[in-house]
């Protein structure tokens, strides 16, 4: 209805061919341009390692990635990187399904969401190759492993301290989430009101019940923290695990003007915060290495590759200088070494 | 609207009848929007006191300011009967790609506007190469674009940020500044809305553009150039996104390739509920801007009341099936009144 006018056949012609050229251009834009390999191909027979992010073109995972690519390097296996750029679900599907056929030795996957990718982990597993989740889990019968770059509970407790940092008397608090499929940031919000009902530390805070989601985008994030101000005029922090929505929501208080007098604080990247946190405006934001996590999660993956270790409770895995960690229950390997940034230290940290 | 016939030397009666019938159909449509937007108001200060407050309305203007200037770049493609999905992928591309630039060569952080007006004309012109020369329906040309643009955004970032303090300190002011009680944002989308109106209303340019989008056989018939229409439509739309994407860089502050990626729904949601016919040739960027107050309104009120976001998406799809059904009857009945009109003229 938008070209009435035009000659039908020519038409259908240059629609069939747009379409073609759609497709090559969706199937090009979920594998190629960002794969990568790195590490030995001297050795046919030697090991290959995928990772894929939630998705690609977030610096936290890129971080993650030169943590996987070290790890390539320092024990000798071939790595690979790869993802789409869209953050949906089919996305990583379609990632997993692809990658499949190339017959990897392990994956390395942050689940996007934890329940509509595992049947396509589930039929990588079948296919004999092992898989390991990290910075978020997936079904756990879906994956070998999960290395859980914090507990729930010592994430949640980290984001409290953070915002007390922020607020020393306390007050009110909201949480934005990237989605309520996103299963870690959804336990965050859980503990975090249960540790504000019940924890002596924290009862000077109080949390507004909804949880706001803002998937993951910047524009979104700021619509919400906006409105949040808004409607809750006694509102002193807002909390977020989402590295995109928790700058976010601390620039658009700045641009409202109520800098000091609202912050927001969580998880985020040092070099997105840092101008906050030197300007006065932020005092503290939370998050761990993700390069070490990344590290960490990509040994694992080729430890249970080559068969020196399972994923059975009380394994150990030996990352080098990374350190060590033990297996626990439901294969989940706790890396728990949280990082805040306040003004003394923020300049320590280049990512 | 409908331009093509006022053109025309002699006017029968019925003609002025017909005219008038689609003419008032259409200024119902406009007062819609408004009555729709009005209607928003007055439930969401009934259910929550913290709604009809001026710092509240200040906070909804600021946030529909930039999508009220996508809306407009939106709507002069829309009023040619096609659509430009690629206008978040530009977004996105200008405010990263030009404050990359302009972060690294900080002589030409004050140009950052000429900068966006190039690369928005470029991009603009592009797709208008696609609809209007190589004929590709808009929707799969602008589909293929958005992944274009986007794709090239992802490559040139790769996945690196360009962080607030790169940005050039001015346009990082103006994201903040408040000049005569509202923000600054507001008084720039409002100057973007009214020159872009006064365009399309005192141009030949825009004139050509209702014509062609109210009848393109007609416009076509009556000599006039479809294809330099159509793609200086999206180059206009292009500038105005690219634009867009400078004042949503600066907003947000610390930016990455993502930028904007899904916006353009936001935007045609917009277009759409404000009355600009997705059939072409009618409606006012004017309706765009307040289309974009209204969803802004809707967000607002909703988080005021707490309410989940499944509602909110719920809520938004209803204003939009909404607003086309209502548009579809207008559509209907214009184009019976001009039928009959034309019937009559060759009658005569």
């Amino acid at each position: 209805m938008f070209t009435l006018t035009r000659q039908s056949s020519r038409r259908i012609g240059a629609a069939a061919l747009a379409v073609v050229a759609g497709i090559v251009l969706a199937a090009c834009s979920s594998t190629a341009p960002t794969s990568n390999s790195a590490g030995s191909t001297a050795d046919a027979n030697s090991l290959k390692i995928f990772m894929a992010p939630k998705f690609t073109g977030l610096a936290y995972f890129e971080v993650a990635r030169v943590g996987g690519e070290q790890a390539a390097e320092d024990v000798g296996f071939e790595f690979q990187y790869i993802g789409s750029d869209k953050p949906e679900a089919t996305e990583q599907i379609a990632t997993i399904t692809n990658a499949i056929p190339q017959k990897p030795s392990a994956l390395v996957v942050s689940a996007i969401d934890g329940d509509a990718v595992a049947p396509s982990l589930k039929q990588a597993r079948d296919a004999g190759i092992k898989v390991v989740t990290y910075d978020a889990d997936a079904a756990v019968d879906s994956r070998d492993l999960f290395i859980n770059q914090l507990s729930y509970q010592l994430a949640a407790e980290t984001m409290l301290d953070a915002a007390l940092l922020n607020s020393p008397d306390g007050g009110q608090v909201a949480f934005i989430s990237a989605s309520p499929t996103a299963p870690n940031h959804t336990a965050h919000v859980k503990i975090m009101k249960e540790l504000i009902d019940s924890d002596e530390r924290y009862s000077s805070l109080s949390y507004i019940d909804t949880v706001q989601f803002a998937g993951d985008d910047a524009t979104k994030s700021q619509e919400i923290a906006l409105n949040l101000i808004q409607a809750n005029p006694d509102l002193k922090v807002i909390i977020s695990s989402s590295a995109v929505s928790a700058p976010a929501a601390q620039q658009a208080i700045i641009n409202a003007g109520k800098t000091g007098q609202v912050f927001a604080t969580g998880f985020a990247l040092p070099s997105s915060v840092s101008d906050f946190i030197e300007s006065g405006a932020s005092k503290a934001f939370a998050l761990w290495d993700p390069a070490e996590l990344g590290y960490v999660a990509t040994v694992a993956a080729y430890q249970l590759a080559t068969g020196e270790i399972t994923a059975e409770e009380g394994q150990v895995i030996d990352a080098g200088k990374a350190g060590k960690y033990t297996v626990g229950k439901d294969g989940e390997v706790l890396y728990d070494k949280p990082l805040m940034f306040t003004a003394d230290n923020i300049a320590d940290y280049d990512f | 609207m409908t331009s093509t016939s006022t053109d025309q030397p002699r006017k029968t009666l019925p003609a002025r009848l017909g005219l008038s019938g689609g003419a008032a159909a259409l200024k119902v449509r406009f007062i819609g929007v408004i009555v729709f937007l009005a209607l928003l108001g007055i439930a969401f200060s009934a259910l929550t006191p913290r709604f009809a407050t001026l710092d509240n309305g200040r906070s909804i203007l600021f946030t529909a300011a930039i999508l009220a200037v996508a809306a407009v770049g939106q709507a002069i493609v829309v009023l040619t009967g096609n659509l430009d999905l690629s206008v978040g992928a530009i977004m996105g591309m200008a405010a990263y790609v030009i404050y990359d630039i302009a972060g690294q060569n900080p002589v030409l952080q004050p140009y950052v506007v000429v900068l966006a007006i190039l690369l928005g004309a470029i991009l603009g012109a592009f797709n208008g190469f696609l609809v209007a020369v190589l004929q590709i329906p808009s929707i799969v040309a602008t589909l293929g674009t958005l992944s274009i643009y986007r794709g090239f955004v992802s490559f040139y970032a790769n996945a690196t940020e360009v962080t607030s303090g790169q940005l050039p300190p001015w346009m990082r002011m103006l994201a903040t500044a408040s000049w005569f009680g509202l923000p600054a944002y507001v008084w720039v989308a409002l100057a973007i809305v009214i020159t872009t109106a006064v365009a399309l209303r005192v141009l030949p340019w825009g004139r050509k553009i209702y014509a062609y989008g109210s009848n393109p056989k007609a416009a076509r018939f009556f000599g006039l150039n479809s294809t330099r229409i159509i793609i200086g439509a999206y180059v206009a739309a292009g500038i105005i996104a690219a634009i867009a994407g400078l004042l949503l860089g600066a907003q947000v502050g610390n930016i990455n390739s993502l930028l904007a990626s899904g916006f353009e729904m936001q935007v045609l949601a917009a277009v759409v509920i404000g009355g600009v016919s997705i059939w072409g040739g009618s409606g006012s960027v004017y309706g765009a801007a307040v289309g974009a107050i209204v969803l802004a309104t809707i967000n607002n009120g909703l988080v005021l009341l707490q309410v989940q976001e499944y509602y909110r998406l719920l809520i938004q799809g209803a204003a939009i099936v909404a607003a086309v059904a209502v548009d579809a009857l207008v559509q209907r009945r214009i184009h019976s009144a001009t039928t009959r009109r034309r019937i009559m003229e060759v009658v005569e």
